[in-house]
């Protein structure tokens, strides 16, 4: 075609003169510029700066972080109350004392009546020995297959003394075992469940010869189209590339979440049993089984398609049944993903919500693998017709028959999804202001281009291709002239390269809602528990100091003073005197001590020292040194018109049975405090049911309301649009038959 | 044909750009500390922190400042739909950095792209606590308001909801969150120690003190040339 020669865009009747086609504006290739950079700055204005992922986390402990219990009243049990359903074959509590040695009895269950809550039985009698207790607990989420850990100490007995001046500190650390490569394996997953399921009904819809819903011909042979053999050839790719690409992903994702959980651990023979207990012992393992079996099926069974198709004398009927059962294996894969979602740790009605979230989709799966299908393997097909005009002659029928999965499609997805938003944004407001909602927000956002790139597909480009399609296709009318065939193979390639960009942007889209489901939704979010007070004093005690080390920085002799040095309650002084003078530093704004154990994972664990008087002496008394082991010991003292002075001591504690060490006064009387400073622990098994009860179901407030309407519009809009696409596609029909 | 590659090419690259931009873009727990002010009449939040942090000595920092207007029913919060962006604060406020007995004053940049935001950048040398303290105008009332990383990180941040009066027609009115001092070089290196440009040259001078003493104490009238060490 002469470049010069002025290129046809066509209303529905009419011809439009256009300039020629070096001074075109590519419109789709500006789009699709314009929304790559639109979703650039729309995840970038609204990622917020800190991270939110889903997990089990604690939300209430029958024994608080940093409590002092009495010995008349140890608790039979421990209880802790988490945000998600904790796995009980994965999960667990563990106690231990000072040395080591296990105090819980090795009993993690999950509570009949709430199964966010975990408990373990204590053996009472290790229990009554005066001293630092350390809680270890982990958490492999049922709902989300997400990992947390963390720990806590509390102390029993007389571990200090009175005068306590209550003081915050950070005496518990959780740590979200999960990461961006959760996200990034499961992108592929879900991108070739899309491709598998959604190529499949595709064809269906697309392409099937004889009669049916999507024909509305009165010759029912004359609008079917068959994929050239080596189109097919490409589709069974795609499908057991999918297939593989499933299986890969899925495994991956389970050693990832095996290496999760052995954070700091070397050994390959408990990575290997960690691997076995995940496949055979919890809800991530059936999945994956589901995943891999699903995969063989779907590969073999494609294999088998491509097989019989190539034999010209074997029935479709046979094809067709097998492909149906690529499906059916495609519907179960993605049954798998809303098993292991936040649906199903709804607690309105959650099996509606993990149906919803399946449903959700499967129709996603149709409109987004049907686009994949269409731009990697059906316009293969036509393009390759041999008759000039024949591509859009069959892509003036499929385009609308397509419209009608895209809007049957987006129905099912509006109304499903904001079901979903609301059972788990329960306000408006979480759509804002957590970062579930504004994830949330960036899927749709990035799905809004696809609506309307759909859209001038229907609307614009239809009836410019239907228009060359009709030009000689009926009797008695001219043959199409080369300039008409060229304008509308034009017109066709237009297509191509505007579905193209749906498909990539329909991937974007894919990869926001992966972000979508390591995101906690805020029905599920809990606030981490704000560290009790530990009791902190000036201690005389007479105990010499178990360490005791000195450096001097910046001509300040500096000493740190642990007495008695055994793991549990322990006495810190800080002593600062002029290495010159001797006299304490008169400028000493505030000294701080912070504990890391990285072998124990505890840690880092902050303190603020109280000065003892004018004598340069800074004191604290905490059970911060709950374990042996290594210890770093940072010390940082802040100073008024100098810099600070910073150290740090490396402290190793070894086993110690030094509690009878402990020279305590005869007149120590145990203060208890209020709820802030320490709580005694007085709880009895009737307790447990007090400590949470299930998240309320959301409210039938405005927001309800909001998306019922919501749902209401999506759907009357989406039969509205059904509608016209029958309609079109009936037209189309009549128009060609003439 | 070309054309329809080269569009693909566009969409995969552009679509690559957006994928990839994304976990750069992911959660990076970054603390600043966020102070709910009324100036003259009007409620502003600011959130402020170092540029680059977690930082170290000798790491190229500064001062990282947003100015909002305060969303009236979530005021603390910085991504409140009404918090709004304030701009031109680089003609009426100044920031003031002390470290130790050392004070330095700086001129505020605003952002780029950044509507509401501005920064001062330079290097912390020395493992030390850090003041901000921004003076100047705002609302046309006078300010000066002094922030201060906590040694312990984000760990050691205390929230604070009491109203204080500052100054006249400053009130504040709320403290959440806190930002890290700059953490020793040493803390970071391995497998050896590092050592900040500043560690270098006190032990350089200590070292140069010895010798001159040692000189001094055998009588020797020998010059000692020195250089001081320029980067």
């Amino acid at each position: 075609m002469n470049s010069l020669e002025p290129l046809f865009l066509f209303g529905k009747k009419e011809l439009i003169l256009l300039p020629p086609s070096r001074l075109r504006l590519s419109l789709p290739l500006a789009l699709g510029v314009i929304v790559s950079v639109w979703i650039l700055i729309i995840i970038t204005t609204l990622q917020p700066a800190v991270p939110v992922y889903g997990h089990a986390i604690p939300s209430t402990f029958s024994i608080e972080p940093n409590s002092i219990l009495e010995k008349d009243s140890l608790p039979s049990q421990l209880v802790i109350s988490f945000s998600e359903r904790p796995d009980p074959r994965i999960s667990y509590i563990r106690l231990v004392n000072s040395e080591n040695e296990r105090i819980d009895n090795d009993d993690f269950t999950i509570s009949d009546s709430n199964p966010r809550q975990a408990m373990v039985t204590l053996d009472t009698s290790k229990l009554e020995e005066d001293g630092v207790y350390t809680v270890s607990w982990r958490a492999l989420s049922l709902d989300d297959g997400h990992i947390a850990q963390g720990s806590y100490v509390f102390g029993v007995g007389n571990v200090t003394p009175e005068n306590v001046n209550s003081q915050q500190t950070q005496a518990q650390t959780v740590t979200y075992v999960t990461s961006t490569a959760d996200a990034l394996l499961r992108w592929p997953l879900i991108v070739s469940q899309s491709a598998i399921v959604g190529g499949v009904m595709a064809y269906f819809v697309l392409q099937r010869r004889g009669g049916g819903f999507f024909n509305l011909s009165r010759n029912h042979n004359q609008f079917s189209f068959d994929l050239k053999l080596f189109a097919k050839k490409r589709f069974v790719l795609i499908l057991i590339a999918g297939a593989v690409s499933i299986a890969i992903s899925g495994t991956v994702l389970v050693f990832l979440q095996a290496s999760n959980l052995n954070t700091g651990s070397s050994s390959s023979e408990l990575y290997l049993s960690t691997v076995r207990s995940l496949i055979f012992d919890s809800p991530a393992g059936t999945v994956w089984i589901i995943r891999i079996a699903t995969s063989i099926t779907i590969a073999a069974l494609a294999f088998l398609y491509f097989v019989l198709t190539k034999r010209a004398d074997v029935q479709t009927k046979s094809s067709s049944a097998i492909l149906l059962a690529i499906l059916v294996a495609g519907a179960a894969s993605i049954f798998s993903n809303s098993m292991l979602s936040h649906n199903s740790a709804a607690t309105f009605l959650p099996s509606v919500a993990v149906f919803a979230d399946w449903l959700h989709f499967m129709a996603v799966s149709a409109w987004v693998g049907g686009l994949f299908y269409f731009s990697a393997v059906l316009l293969l097909s036509i393009k390759s017709e041999k008759k000039a005009g024949e591509s859009a002659y069959h892509l003036s029928v499929i385009l609308p028959r397509f419209s009608l999965i895209a809007t049957a499609s987006l129905g099912i997805i509006g109304v499903t999804g904001v079901y979903m938003a609301w059972i788990h944004l329960h306000t408006l407001d979480s759509l804002f202001y957590t970062q579930y909602g504004n994830n949330l927000i960036i899927k749709l956002s990035a799905a809004l281009p696809m609506v309307l790139l759909g859209a001038y597909h229907q609307v614009k480009l239809h009836g410019s291709i239907l228009l060359m399609a009709s030009i000689g296709s009926k009797k008695g009318s001219p043959p199409r002239s080369d300039t008409i065939s060229n304008t509308a193979n034009t017109a066709v390639s237009k297509f191509g390269r505007t579905v193209k960009i749906e498909s990539l942007i329909g991937i974007g889209v894919l990869f926001a809602a992966s972000l979508l489901t390591i995101t906690s939704p805020p029905s599920q979010t809990h606030e981490q528990q704000e560290a009790g007070a530990m009791p902190e004093m000036g201690m005389q005690n007479t105990v010499p100091p178990g360490f005791s080390e000195q450096v001097t920085i910046s001509s300040v002799n500096i000493t740190l003073e642990i007495t008695p040095f055994h793991p549990g309650f322990n006495t810190f002084t800080v002593t600062l005197s002029d290495a010159v003078s001797g006299s304490p530093p008169q400028n000493i704004n505030a000294v701080y001590l912070r504990f890391t154990n990285p072998e124990a994972r505890i840690g880092p664990i902050v303190t603020t020292l109280n000065s003892t008087g004018d004598s340069g002496r800074y004191s604290a008394i905490g059970g911060y040194l709950s374990q042996t082991g290594n210890w770093t010991i940072d010390l940082i003292v802040q100073r008024i018109g100098s810099y600070d002075l910073n150290h740090s001591f490396d402290a190793t504690i070894g086993a110690s049975s030094s509690h009878d060490n402990m020279d305590m006064s005869a007149d120590m009387n145990m203060q208890m405090q209020d709820h802030e400073a320490g709580t005694t622990s007085t709880n009895t098994n009737a307790q447990e049911d007090e400590l949470e009860s299930p998240p309320p179901p959301p409210a039938f407030d405005s927001f309800a309301w909001l998306a019922i309407g919501l749902s209401a519009a999506v759907g009357v809009g989406s039969a509205y649009y059904f509608k016209k696409s029958k309609q079109q596609l009936k037209n189309t029909l009549e128009t060609l038959e003439g | 044909m070309q054309k329809y590659r080269i569009s693909t090419l566009i969409g995969v690259l552009a679509l690559a750009a957006v994928v990839s931009f994304v976990p750069v873009t992911m959660p990076q727990a970054f603390a600043h500390q966020r102070q709910l002010y009324t100036i003259g009449n009007q409620d502003y939040l600011i959130v402020i922190g170092s540029l680059n942090e977690p930082i170290f000595v000798d790491d190229k920092s500064g001062v990282d400042l947003r100015v909002l207007t305060a969303d009236p029913n979530n005021p603390m919060n910085s991504s409140a739909e009404g918090a709004a962006p304030v701009e031109g604060l680089e003609e009426t406020v100044q920031v003031e950095i002390a470290a130790g007995n050392n004070t330095k004053v700086m001129q505020l940049e605003p952002a780029f792209g950044e509507p509401g935001a501005y920064e001062a950048t330079f290097y912390p040398t020395v493992a030390t606590t850090l003041t901000y303290r921004l003076f100047g105008t705002i609302n046309n009332t006078p300010v000066d308001l002094t922030f201060t990383c906590t040694p312990t990180g984000e760990a050691g941040a205390v929230a604070d909801n009491s109203t204080v009066q500052i100054s006249e027609g400053v009130v504040r009115k709320g403290i959440e969150g806190g930002y890290g001092c700059p953490a020793p070089l040493a803390d970071a290196g391995f497998p050896e120690p590092l050592m900040s440009n500043y560690d270098i040259t006190t032990m350089l001078e200590q070292l140069r003190s010895k010798i001159g003493s040692m000189n001094a104490s055998e009588g020797s009238t020998t010059t000692t040339t020195t250089t001081t060490p320029t980067r």
